[in-house]
């Protein structure tokens, strides 16, 4: 097995990658997939929440443990100061990153009548606020004309409706948004996709694992909740000089359920 | 996680590629072979399916099949999945490629075009991908797995006037494969789909080529037309495990057209350069 070469599209040796979120196990998974396929890579917590922070900092030691270099960081995307400051500490630091992965993701399921100002607030502020602050920084940062990648895991409820969701499918559907404007503007340099998850094993209120049980799992076609390796080979892909010609688009990861919701 | 882009086992793949002699089919067999799959490519002119595949054995030191087919016919599809499992035993991925965009309707305007040209446009576009996806599944399902994967066109998700059959086809494809990916998605088969936009088919042969096709990538937001290999990547990941979680879904991949600009339907520079005030 060790002497099967990476693939053409799966090779990111020598590269710079910066992923933000880690709230979602997603996060651990596509920075371990980033290392893997040969890049440094370093990790930035979304919010200053103490767990989502230590996420991080594991990733980043993951990384090193695999003869990366990297560098963690405890960001809060809802503060563009914050974000600004953080990347350019980061440049210096590390390296400007030729590639950002944005996967904060804060989740909220509630009735419109029964959200909170503060809440919708929230919600937006991390989703999509931070999404449009992370990539204006790191646009800053970037050389005139230098190739990049932009990758924003985001969600099919920002395309698709779901009972109790106005709140995250308002700033998840942002983000689509950010990634169609974002990809006329960055090109030809820098492409701009997004990863769309269904219902992962992560996602709240998904109730239990067992079709049998749950009438949820018998809408999804595969029958499962995705989990955070599912994302990772497209992380890779839509990260690599392979991918120069994939720009604006949004690649489901849903076990199919967009097929039929 | 790469370790799921393996097609060499274990379990072994075999791939069967429609239109697998030339440009964007002999680029994704090529990449499914050198991940490790057993190919079979199929195209109707038998001698640059064996100029192909003996390409193919060069560079990824697999003996490929090469299967003469006309995809119109549902029996020569049916024949061609038959003579890959006879000989390779068995059969997990088909991608679904074969398809003329130079059909005989292109470029006539609906109402001067014949059935035979219009008839035509399905048959190779869309009735080909379902004779060999009906073909394949049967052998599936009995496996109790597989991957499908069809190959569309940004011309089915945009208007194309000068092309109307062709784009009704390749739309077809679109919803073709989602409803067949929810139809076996319970039997352990996935069926996704890519939707190229304009793709150089290969490398411009002479300095005038070059020029045509930079003509032609002139208003597509990546600056350029995509070119054949880069499809390579893209299909590895839907047929492998890597995918595993995808399902009935299109992957573009347009150069940005689809999202804004100008999506990659063809239009004449000069129809463009007025919507565009270029």
């Amino acid at each position: 097995m060790a002497d099967w070469e990476r693939q053409p599209g799966y090779d990111l040796a020598g590269k710079r990658a910066l992923v933000v979120g880690f709230a979602n196990p997603a996060g651990l998974a596509i920075t371990e997939a980033l290392a893997e396929a040969g890049a440094h890579v370093a990790a930035a917590s979304a919010t200053m929440d103490g767990d989502e922070v230590m996420a991080a900092k594991r990733a980043s030691k993951a990384v090193a443990a695999m003869g990366r270099e990297t560098f963690s960081q405890g960001w809060d995307v809802t503060l563009p100061t914050n974000v600004t400051v953080g990347l350019r500490q980061l440049t210096k630091e590390f390296g400007c990153p030729s590639v950002l992965v944005y996967n904060a993701d804060a989740p909220l399921a509630k009735p419109i009548e029964k959200t909170g100002d503060a809440e919708f607030a929230r919600i937006q502020a991390v989703n999509v606020n931070g999404a449009f602050y992370a990539a204006r920084s790191w646009v800053r940062e970037l050389s005139e004309g230098q190739p990049g990648r932009l990758v924003f895991v985001s969600s099919i409820f920002g395309e698709r409706g779901v009972n109790h969701l106005t709140a995250y499918a308002a700033a998840k559907a942002g983000v689509l948004g950010l990634v169609a404007a974002l990809s006329q503007e960055l090109a030809p340099a820098v492409t701009v996709n997004a990863i769309a998850t269904g219902w992962m094993d992560w996602t709240p209120g998904r109730g239990l694992d067992d079709p049998a049980e749950n009438l949820l799992l018998r809408f999804i076609p595969m029958r499962r909740f995705g989990h955070a390796e599912d994302v990772t080979a497209l992380a890779v892909l839509l990260a690599s000089d392979a991918a120069g010609f994939m720009s604006g688009q949004v690649y489901h990861v849903d076990g199919g359920v967009s097929t039929h919701l | 996680m790469l370790e799921k882009l393996r097609l060499d086992g274990p379990p072994r793949r075999v791939a069967i590629v429609t239109g697998g002699s030339r440009g964007l089919g002999r680029e994704m067999a090529l990449s499914l072979a050198l991940a490790g799959a057993d190919i079979c490519i199929a195209a109707r002119t038998e001698e640059q399916l064996e100029r192909t595949a003996a390409f193919l054995a060069v560079e990824s030191g697999r003996e490929p099949l090469a299967v003469t087919t006309d995809i119109r016919s549902s029996a020569d599809c049916d024949r061609l999945v038959q003579e890959t499992i006879d000989h390779f035993g068995q059969l997990d991925i088909l991608v679904n490629n074969a398809g003329i965009g130079d059909s005989p309707g292109r470029g006539r305007a609906i109402w001067e075009l014949d059935d035979e040209a219009w008839l035509d446009a399905i048959a190779v576009n869309l009735n080909g991908t379902f004779s060999c996806t009906r073909a394949a599944l049967r052998h599936m399902r009995e496996r109790g797995g597989g991957v499908i994967l069809n190959v569309a066109s940004g011309m089915g998700m945009r208007a194309t006037p000068q092309s109307v059959g062709y784009a009704a086809a390749k739309a077809g494809v679109i919803n073709f494969t989602q409803s067949v990916a929810g139809a076996v998605a319970r039997e352990g088969i996935r069926v996704n789909c890519i939707t190229p936009g304009l793709v150089a088919q290969q490398p411009p042969g002479t300095a005038e080529e070059a020029e045509q096709i930079r003509q032609r990538g002139r208003f597509i937001t990546a600056r350029r037309l995509g070119e054949a290999w880069e499809l390579g990547p893209l299909a590895l990941f839907l047929c492998s495990d890597a995918s595993s979680y995808v399902t009935g879904a299109n992957y573009p991949i347009d150069g940005g057209g689809l999202a804004g600009g100008v999506a990659p339907t063809g239009l004449e520079p000069d129809t463009v350069e007025a919507a565009t005030g270029g």
